[in-house]
């Protein structure tokens, strides 16, 4: 069996040989079947006699790539589809015929946009993403700043993924971003001034929100859920690095779960709004007998500190707890609610409190100046050596040899050199310099792309060790490769089949193999759908949006548990236990979850979830934010769990339009029933249907229902405001002949006859998201086994990630 | 080292691409309106464009709140304003007011999807999010080297956001977003400031940049042969990225001399922030007035508010309403045309105030700014959810033609009979002298906009 996606590539390439292409599995010929239609047809209006429209059938090009008549093709499709043609009062085909006519097209030109994208399992050249920018400066300047904030967002590739070189522009703004940020990374980073002093604060009570309101909670250390403690200080520094350490314990009451914290500066206290987290939220244990300290790293440079309001001096910490049990009690993420200082000195018995006995704030506490992150770089510190040109040159071989992920070749040196002494003379300060030259390093094609160059004109070829290094870092960990890898790679030892494994085990524990998780995940399952959906509150006055920022955490920590403890991949299919905090629990009506912390829940039948299709990511960000949207949710299904999309919709097909008297009152199972009344439709929509109407039993915020919920209007213009329930079916039967009804059938269904098709979808997204770039027919035989392996592995997720690393797709280029 | 025998030839390529004298300034007078000063020069051609998401008030003809709708009320063979544009009546002249338009490609996509294709009329079919390019970017193409800046993209949220929900109006040649200013601050140093230097010292940052960019040119030309046929055709879009900066290094080393013109910022709160949106707004009205005053640019596009704009999705509540998307939402429920409709005429208000500041500066003989600007502000859906029948206003340019104070409906009141909103995008391009083949996927002009 092959993949989906591979098997329609491979049909194409088998009907390139025998000048027909398979539709539907059979081959059909255009000279022997199809041909004879439009002539039966349309050649009285359009043939040699008569062409309307300058439409001749007889003579078409059939070359659907770069043929002359690739846009006519496009409109007898879509008048084949919307039966506009023949016209009305003309012989018509036969609805098979007309099928015949529509699947030809289609099939050809789906073949043409696959040769179009085919790259011959080459891979294309690919520059950074977005967010492995982010992470690479980070690393490689050792300073946190928002090095990508200006940058374009990155676009989705037809398979979904964001590193996929082929789809990923540049523009000449864009590059004046990299290097606007290079230079003002290394301004930061590369100091030529003296050591800042030492700043030291220390807050041991609440402050009010401006220095001019009565201090009317100084006492105030009970910081119930929604509410904050606060720092304030009147003289700040505004740059360099700075720790915060907060002295805090927790009172949880029977049943609930800790409270969890979160650090904010440079809040603006007269709206509540910007100011930025510091490190990463923290629940916290520590009881009142034993208080700990926890701490929290940054530097000022990353956050907006504001030039603050005269009516709100000051530069304020802010520690927040921002435990959120779903319940209406909390408004958690809204610091503006004015309301919460009414209960502070009041707080909640029945909810955890974040007792705060101080925050401590120090910044520029450098142990040596100049800084580490200085020193990384211009490793001499402040000396500038006799022999400067001598000098810099080596510190631009270091820089390079890290920027570049691989020593620098000599010519490459030279080119920095030369711009660094073309340079030299005009800036009055040395740092000054080699800044400039070090920005020249990073807008360079070499450190913006992952290049691996052609050797001997040969197309294909292994992959030195820097290179291996270097896909393998950004598979995993979505940056750079760090020492252990680089010196790995140097003595060529990463080439060895067993070092590279110990190695993927390795970057596999490390947290930043987190990053992979999240970034996958997102593209894969295409979470950001969640994002684009605007859950209408007229239909479901209780959703709150922050509900989907859980969504998109249980479906990350449930790839992250099946990952990280070796189960099955089917579990993603079918799981008997779901990852949920207590705020997503209660959404889904599960008792007996606490905590904001992702934790595996067991499951069972009531509860009707498991696996990813029943998980509010999917069926949220798969609804129209009023309903579901069973088409969605099956393309959904098709396209990431079975890699086998279906043909987009031609063009023109009117949408279901909800404001038709009496529409509200059907299913949309019905509703449907009346866009499969066009005969065009049909024959994809059987196909399709099947994967979304089971899953008709969750409403657009991904909770079971029994009936639908419209909005109607008096009539056409009038707002919609009449509530209706109309009744749901969730039953419909797979081309197969299969009868599925509801979810727990459809994923049943699935694991019975879908097993292989779905080991082979995981495979194929994996090692495209691994290669960034698609698969193609000639990769077949490597997914092959990939495959296989995958199976014999019992569907384990980390051994697949291995077996890809040591693959001959992975190696090669 | 050695020049290659390229480098000659690149630098023709820079003169060429950036017209034949690379419009040497003309701004001797740097105080005040630079036409009113100098009748000699030919009067400027401008456009700015104003956006808000989520539709506007449109109460049914019958409904009782008809008068807090967006649309005017027809009366015999005139109209008259509703509260909304109550403001705009001392401007009628200068003023009309738009409906029965929208984007083809926008009327299937999500309703909270159509604010990246407003000016574009780009297709999202097949979830691609390809933008193309918008029609500011096509004007400042073939124009913008007449000023320092050859247009300039605002945006309350700033930045570019994510597609279908960028936070910029402006698209490059390529479809890629071009990011949106949001910090008057920052707007007004990059228009007037001195970039934070003596010119000696911008001259110096210049010439570093000039020689960095020839260097990566040089070493990425060789680069290029090592790498597979279709490595090559992406590299290309680096390499051109490369040139175009060059272009624009070497096009700000020629404004060098020209002293950026000495405006007087007393009157503006430049560290205003969004947080207090209506004197922010005000503010950027005021650097958009500026910057056609001192005649830095000619094409200006501000996204006031995007949808899901983290920042500017709660402006009106500083009306004391809900926000936006509340609004939008709420807009059937009783009393939710009135609320939807005190925003809107909140953003008419101070729509009006601009337009009344262009009105007063007198430019050419016997007219005004706003006779030579066109000033198009509007939304991407009717309704929420509705993207069909934009609600719009269009004020301005009369001295290129523009016949205003008109309410035209080009659809009949039929949603499916909607004319494309790039029609409009194209008679504006066309009276402007830009394009005279269309834009997007417009099908032609609307000959009733101008004489």
């Amino acid at each position: 069996m092959l993949p989906n996606s591979l098997r329609k590539i491979l049909c194409v390439a088998w009907a390139v040989l025998m000048a027909a292409i398979l539709v539907g599995g059979k081959a059909v010929s255009y000279e022997k079947q199809v041909a004879p239609l439009l002539k039966k047809y349309c050649i009285e209006c359009h043939g040699p006699d008569e062409q309307e429209n300058g439409v001749r059938v007889d003579t078409m090009d059939l070359d659907f790539l770069y043929g002359k008549h690739r846009d006519t093709w496009h409109d007898i499709l879509d008048v084949l589809h919307l039966e506009d043609m023949p016209p009305e009062d003309e012989p018509q085909p036969e609805m098979k015929e007309r099928q015949l006519m529509i699947d030809w097209i289609t099939a050809e030109m789906t073949r043409a946009a696959e040769i179009k994208r085919s790259t011959d399992g080459m891979g294309v050249l690919r520059r950074l993403t977005r967010y492995e920018y982010q992470n690479t400066m980070t690393d490689l300047l050792g300073f946190e700043l928002d090095y990508a904030a200006n940058l374009p967002p990155e676009s989705n590739s037809h398979d979904g993924f964001k590193n996929n070189g082929l789809i990923m522009g540049m523009s000449s703004m864009q590059l004046e971003y990299y290097l606007e940020a290079a230079q003002r990374g290394l301004a930061k980073v590369l100091v030529d001034h003296p050591q800042p002093e030492r700043f030291e604060h220390f807050g041991s009570h609440n402050v009010a929100r401006s220095p001019r309101d009565k201090d009317t909670k100084s006492n105030t250390r009970n910081i119930q859920p929604g509410n904050s403690f606060w720092t304030r200080m009147l003289e700040y520094p505004v740059e360099g690095p700075f720790r915060i350490r907060v002295k805090a314990h927790a009172v949880i009451p029977e049943g609930k779960g800790p409270p969890r914290m979160r650090i904010r500066i440079g809040l603006r206290p007269d709206t509540y709004v910007t100011g930025g987290q510091v490190g990463e939220d923290i629940d916290v244990f520590a009881t009142a007998d034993n208080p700990r300290i926890y701490e929290f790293n940054g530097y000022l440079d990353h956050y907006p500190v504001l030039e603050s309001p005269a009516n709100f001096p000051g530069l304020l910490v802010n520690v927040h707890n921002i435990y959120d049990d779903g319940s209406d009690a909390i408004e958690v993420y809204d610091l503006r609610i004015g309301d919460q200082f009414r209960t502070l000195n009041d707080p909640d018995p029945k909810q955890p409190w974040l007792v705060v006995d101080s925050i401590e704030f120090v910044a520029n506490d450098h142990e040596i100046w100049p800084p580490a992150y200085h020193r990384g770089i211009l490793f001499k510190g402040a000396e500038v050596p006799e022999n400067e040109n001598a000098y810099a040159r080596e510190v631009f071989e270091r820089f390079m040899a890290r920027a570049y992920r691989r020593p620098p070749n000599e010519e490459e040196v030279d080119q920095v050199f030369d711009f660094y002494k073309k340079v030299r003379p005009i800036y009055p300060s040395f740092v000054e310099s080699i800044r400039q030259a070090l920005s020249m390093v990073l807008i360079s094609p070499q450190f913006l792309y992952l290049m691996e160059p052609l050797e001997n004109e040969k197309a294909s070829r292994d992959l030195n060790a820097y290179e291996v290094a270097s896909r393998l870092s950004y598979f995993l960990w979505s940056t750079m490769p760090d020492d252990e890898l680089s010196d790995l790679a140097s003595s060529g030892k990463l080439l060895r089949s067993s070092v590279l494994k110990k190695q993927v085990r390795r970057m596999l524990k490390d947290k930043r193999s987190e990053r992979f998780v999240e970034q996958f995940t997102d593209q894969w399952l295409d979470l950001q759908a969640l994002d684009r959906v605007a859950v209408n509150p007229q239909f479901y006055p209780d959703f709150k949006d922050r509900a989907k920022d859980a969504m998109r955490l249980e479906s990350q920590a449930f790839f992250k548990e099946i990952l990280y403890n070796d189960l099955s991949a089917l579990n993603f299919i079918e799981s008997d236990f779901a990852m949920l905090n207590e705020r997503l629990a209660k959404h889904y009506g599960i008792e007996g979850v606490v905590g904001m912390e992702m934790t595996r829940v067991p499951l069972n039948p009531e509860h009707r979830r498991g696996g990813l299709i029943t998980q509010g990511s999917m069926l949220v960000g798969n609804s129209t934010g009023e309903d579901s949207h069973p088409i969605e949710r099956a393309v959904w299904i098709l396209e990431r769990l079975l890699d086998d999309p279906p043909s987009p919709p031609p063009a023109n097909v009117p949408a279901l339009d909800p404001e038709t008297p009496g529409f509200a009152e059907m299913s949309l199972k019905d509703q449907l029933g009346v866009h499969r009344d066009v005969p065009s439709c049909v024959n994809c929509h059987l196909k399709i249907d099947p994967w979304g109407i089971p899953l008709e039993h969750y409403d657009a915020t991904g909770l079971y229902r029994t009936e639908a919920i419209r909005l109607t209007a008096d009539s056409k213009g009038e707002a919609r405001n009449k509530i209706k329930m109309a009744p749901l079916d969730a039953k419909d039967s797979m081309p197969d002949g299969h009868v599925i009804e509801g979810a727990q059938e459809l994923k049943a269904y699935l694991l019975k006859e879908k097993e292989a098709e779905f080991a082979r979808a995981m495979v194929v997204k994996l090692t495209a998201y691994a290669l960034g770039r698609s698969l193609e027919f000639t990769d077949e035989e490597n997914v092959d086994r990939l495959a296989k392996e995958f199976k014999k592995h019992d569907y384990q997720l980390d051994d697949l990630i291995e077996a890809i690393v040591t693959s001959e797709l992975f190696l090669t280029r | 080292m050695k020049k290659k025998s390229w480098y000659m030839d690149r630098r023709t390529f820079l003169r060429s691409a950036t017209g034949v004298a690379l419009g040497l300034p003309f701004l001797e007078c740097m105080r005040g309106n630079v036409f009113a000063s100098n009748p000699s020069l030919d009067l400027p051609k401008r456009l700015c464009t104003i956006y808000f998401p989520y539709g506007a008030s449109v109460p049914g003809d019958d409904h009782e709140d008809r008068d807090w709708g967006w649309f005017p009320i027809r009366e015999g063979n005139s109209f008259r304003f509703t509260k909304v544009m109550e403001s705009l009546n001392p401007l009628r002249d200068y003023v009309s007011v738009l409906g029965g338009l929208s984007h083809p490609t926008g009327r299937d996509i999500g309703g909270h999807d159509t604010g990246d294709i407003f000016l574009t009329g780009a297709s999202f079919a097949g979830a691609n999010f390809k933008n193309t390019v918008s029609f500011d970017q096509i004007a400042a193409a073939k124009y913008g080297d007449q000023t320092r800046f050859s247009s300039l993209v605002l945006s309350s949220d700033g930045g570019v956001g994510m597609p279908t929900r960028s936070k910029t109006l402006s698209f490059t040649h390529s479809g890629q977003p071009i990011p949106g200013l949001d910090r008057p601050q920052l707007i007004f140093d990059r228009l007037f400031g001195d970039g934070g230097g003596t010119i000696e010292e911008t001259r110096r940052r210049l010439g570093t940049e000039a020689s960095m960019l020839d260097q990566v040119m040089d070493q990425s030309k060789s680069l290029r042969n090592k790498l597979g046929k279709q490595d090559q055709q992406k590299y290309d879009e680096y390499l051109n990225s490369v040139r175009e900066i060059e272009q624009r290094v070497v096009r700000s080393q020629h404004w060098l001399d020209v002293p950026k013109p000495d405006v007087d910022a007393s009157d503006l709160d430049l560290s205003v922030s969004p947080d207090a949106p209506l004197e922010y707004i005000r503010t950027m009205y005021d650097l958009i007035y500026l910057a056609f005053q001192t005649d830095s640019t000619r094409y200006v596009t501000y996204m006031l508010s995007a949808m899901n704009g983290n920042i500017s999705g709660s402006f009106s509540r500083a009306l004391g309403l809900d926000s936006q998307h509340q609004l939008a939402h709420d807009a059937g429920k009783p009393n939710g045309f009135v609320n939807q409709g005190k925003w809107n005429q909140c953003l008419a208000e101070h729509l009006a105030r601009f337009l009344q500041r262009m009105a007063d500066t007198p430019e050419g003989e016997g007219t005004t700014m706003l006779d030579n600007t066109m000033v198009l502000c509007g939304t991407s859906n009717a309704r929420t959810h509705n993207n069909h029948n934009y609600p719009l206003i269009f004020a301005g340019g009369s001295n290129m033609g523009i016949k205003q104070n008109q309410f035209l409906t080009f659809n009949d009141g039929d949603d499916d009979k909607d004319k494309p909103m790039s029609n409009l995008l194209f008679t504006m391009l066309n009276r402007m002298g830009v394009s005279d083949t269309g834009f997007s996927d417009s099908t032609g002009d609307l000959s009733e906009l101008y004489t």
